[in-house]
């Protein structure tokens, strides 16, 4: 980041969104407005009531607020099945080119799985491979699906993966692909890995075909330290990985790109609980605490995850969904008394 | 299956300023990657060097686009015949 001033105002674009998410929105910044006051909210509004109202997501007003703020928090938003409704978060990681989709996969006190000492990160590229969506029915039997590969987008995305594993101290930088069949995409995916790798002597650089990361990461997730993935593996892979720590109520994700970045919860919108005051503010605070970190407001952060891990630590400041009893509102105050 | 129209992937190093009418077809839509670029604001995405270019006819005649198009000075590399299968097009939005 350069040389930042902590002591300055710092606006934040937030995307409250719909279902449960203006109450783990509203939770969430009134803890980080208590841990960091410099912290200056912009509002910005996109989800299901806009599609109802405008029958799109978000305005153009509301990408140029995110555009010009260049930093957001987003609470879940819904895309409707059916009905030609383009997702919100796909709308806006193609508009402001977040290029990668950054997923933190660590094990978290208190929340039981079977793994313990996981820690690894999964870098997604976030435009290319099958999300542009271009599909063709050839004929009556058959359908396809254009994949899109580039060597420009590969190299951005795996040199992004290398300097974040710089940045954070990791040591090795494994890259999932299944170029034993598809060889000239995923060739040409694993080529600009093994190009950008040549930049970094100081960390190592290996492959693995994604069927055989999925198995070793359901054996020995431990193992792994920074995994690069295309988009499609990535998206199936980083969901697997939540699953590995606590699943998707406890998993962060950052959109980020050269001009921008986006943080937010990767669970949905969960409108079956939304406004009964149960639902887990958890995955959107490590966005956050991920979102102080990138503003390299540091100290914040590390105040913030001591004070979240500190509350999940303790069976009786829980919420439901974790095995206690708090809802949304008493987590959030033990939280702050954690601070 | 009914052909109503083409995708045809033509390589350039901008936005390439394709004919908006040639060969009986019209222009739709130009995307990079499967994002839209055209019509409307070019979003601020990394282009890559091939551009689908969206073109639609009441009477498609798809070798004479494709020579239309080779004569106006385009280099095309990758074309996808669109059809409608009944009342549903067989294609995805752009």
């Amino acid at each position: 980041m350069g040389s930042v001033n902590l002591k300055a105002m710092q606006k934040i674009a937030l995307i409250r969104g719909d279902g449960i998410g203006p109450e783990i929105s509203d939770a969430v910044t009134e803890i980080l407005n208590t841990a960091c006051p410099q912290l200056e909210w912009v509002p910005v509004e996109a989800g299901l009531g806009l599609i109802e109202k405008i029958g799109k997501g978000i305005t153009d007003e509301g990408i140029k607020t995110l555009a010009e703020t260049r930093i957001s928090l987003k609470g879940p938003t819904t895309t409707p099945v059916g009905g030609g409704h383009r997702s919100i978060n796909v709308t806006i990681r193609k508009t402001l080119d977040l290029f990668v989709n950054v997923r933190p996969v660590r094990s978290i006190p208190g929340v039981e799985t079977p793994f313990k000492n996981v820690d690894m990160v999964i870098v997604r590229e976030n435009i290319e491979d099958t999300y542009g969506g271009v599909e063709h029915r050839q004929s009556e039997d058959l359908a396809q699906c254009l994949r899109f590969i580039t060597r420009s987008g590969s190299i951005r995305c795996h040199r992004y993966a290398f300097e974040m594993a710089r940045r954070e101290k990791r040591k090795r930088v494994t890259c999932v692909h299944k170029a034993n069949i598809m060889k000239i995409t995923d060739g040409l995916w694993l080529d600009a890995f093994r190009e950008v790798a040549k930049g970094y002597p100081d960390i190592q650089a290996d492959d693995i075909i994604v069927d055989n990361c999925c198995m070793q990461m359901v054996s020995k997730p431990q193992q792994f330290d920074v995994l690069v993935l295309p988009n499609l593996f990535g998206d199936i892979v980083s969901d697997l990985g939540a699953g590995l720590v606590g699943g998707l109520g406890v998993a962060s994700g950052a959109n980020i790109g050269t001009s921008g970045a986006i943080f937010e919860p990767v669970h949905g919108s969960a409108p079956d609980i939304a406004g009964k005051g149960l639902a887990n503010p958890t995955a959107m605070l490590f966005s956050a605490i991920s979102m102080l970190r990138h503003l390299a407001r540091i100290d914040e952060a590390n105040r913030v995850e001591r004070a979240l891990l500190a509350t999940l630590g303790n069976p009786a400041t829980r919420t439901k969904d974790l095995g206690g009893t708090l809802g949304t509102q008493d987590f959030k105050r033990a939280l702050i008394a954690n601070l | 299956m009914k052909l109503v129209g083409m995708d045809v992937f033509v390589v350039s190093s901008g936005l390439p300023k394709v004919p908006e009418k040639i060969a009986g077809f019209e222009l739709k839509a130009i995307s990079n990657r499967g994002t839209k670029v055209w019509p409307g604001a070019t979003p601020s995405i990394q282009l890559t060097d091939s551009f689908g270019c969206r073109y639609l006819s009441p009477n498609p005649q798809p070798l004479a686009l494709l020579e239309a198009l080779e004569k106006a000075g385009f280099t095309w590399v990758h074309v996808e015949k669109l059809h409608d299968f009944g009342d549903k097009p067989g294609y995805s939005a752009l």
